[in-house]
């Protein structure tokens, strides 16, 4: 796990709104954890299309990066393929305050990416970066982009942190 | 099929907006909810010719969690002659006058006309069309198709009913399509998923 002081993420978030932490997992626990199977579809019309799924080590590793912040995370794997997406109005991310990206390498005009949207305008856009952990405390709506056919077979997977 | 109707409209308009079809077959269907089509719209002379001026519009990319397409400005302000009389005829007294007969819809005769331009990997998600307040006065949505594709290609318009898909409209070009909005009128445009480009002229009727 990267190492970087509390107070360093506190201080960052509280300036920009948010901290990416690059190469966050050991090369061992990121192969491990990207790995992840898919194992449920969840679909509400007008609202969002994700699956979600498990891993044996997803409560250990959600549990060490708890320790190393000094915080307490819940968390829950969404995985976006194809045809994949959340709207603003959706309320599946509203808990959320990071998330541990565990894509491979990704086109961000394949979609996927993490939208933050206030008074209609995009604040923030967050594209998939593979082994980084991105906090965030920002006034605004998230969306994650549909992921369109260019993707391929290839889905983003995120480790949803709150 | 619900009902067919065969419309006709005056000569001095047809002569005035440059259409040549006196007389168009319009069907109209009840489920999932109101909608109408009309077939052959324009004479294929004109079609032509408002499909090369609408093409040399330009187009800007938009993004938003519901949609990613291109667009062209307003094109009630467009000067070229041929947009000009497609757009007259759709804010025409005869045109309104027969739609408010057809759907009971009060309409206002504010109309707005788009060109839209999908292209591999664009999309349009499942909406009802009231996702803000000032949309509450959409009446009827329409989109006149300017290309035609197959269903492999996707780019289908898609019409819900309680979460599911029970009607695909395959574009297919010169059909003008018509749907009463309302918090029923789930649809979305499928993603196109090959190298094709679906063009369309779009908007609503206001009330």
């Amino acid at each position: 796990m990267a190492r970087i002081s509390v107070g360093q993420i506190a201080k960052e978030i509280n300036t920009k709104g948010f901290i990416e932490i690059p190469n966050f997992l050991s090369m061992e626990n990121f192969a491990s954890l990207k790995k992840v199977h898919v194992s449920k579809k969840i679909s509400k019309i007008g609202s969002h299309v994700i699956h979600t799924a498990t891993h044996p080590l997803q409560y250990k590793i959600t549990n060490q990066i708890s320790k190393a912040l000094n915080m307490s995370f819940k968390s829950l794997f969404i995985i976006c393929k194809h045809g994949d997406f959340t709207l603003l109005n959706s309320p599946i991310l509203k808990p959320f305050r990071g998330l541990l990206d565990l894509s491979d390498h990704w086109n961000p005009h394949w979609g996927g990416y993490l939208s933050f949207i206030k008074n209609e305008r995009e604040v923030l856009r967050r594209n998939p970066s593979p082994n980084s952990l991105f906090l965030y405390n920002i006034a605004a709506m998230p969306f994650i982009k549909y992921v369109n056919t260019n993707a391929k077979k290839q889905a983003v997977k995120y480790l949803f942190l709150r | 099929m619900d009902q067919v109707y065969v419309c006709f409209f005056s000569h001095k308009l047809i002569k005035h907006l440059l259409f040549s079809n006196v007389m168009v077959i319009l069907t109209k269907y009840s489920t999932p909810f109101s909608h109408y089509i009309l077939s052959q719209f324009l004479s294929q002379q004109n079609f032509k010719l408002l499909k090369k001026c609408v093409l040399k519009q330009k187009f800007k990319r938009f993004d938003s969690d519901l949609f990613s397409f291109l667009q062209s400005k307003n094109l009630l302000i467009s000067k070229n002659k041929s947009i000009t009389y497609f757009c007259n005829f759709l804010k025409s007294l005869e045109f309104l006058q027969m739609l408010q007969s057809l759907t009971n819809k009060k309409l206002n005769g504010v109309v707005d006309v788009s060109a839209f331009m999908y292209k591999k990997g664009d999309y349009l998600l499942p909406h009802d069309d009231l996702v803000t307040e000032k949309d509450k006065k959409r009446k009827l949505a329409y989109i006149f198709y300017l290309s035609s594709l197959r269903k492999s290609d996707g780019g289908a318009l898609d019409l819900y009913k309680k979460g599911k898909i029970v009607k695909s409209f395959i574009p297919k070009e010169n059909n003008l399509i018509i749907f009463s909005v309302s918090r029923h009128s789930f649809h979305q445009v499928r993603e196109v998923i090959k190298n094709k480009k679906r063009i369309s002229l779009a908007g609503w009727f206001y009330g």
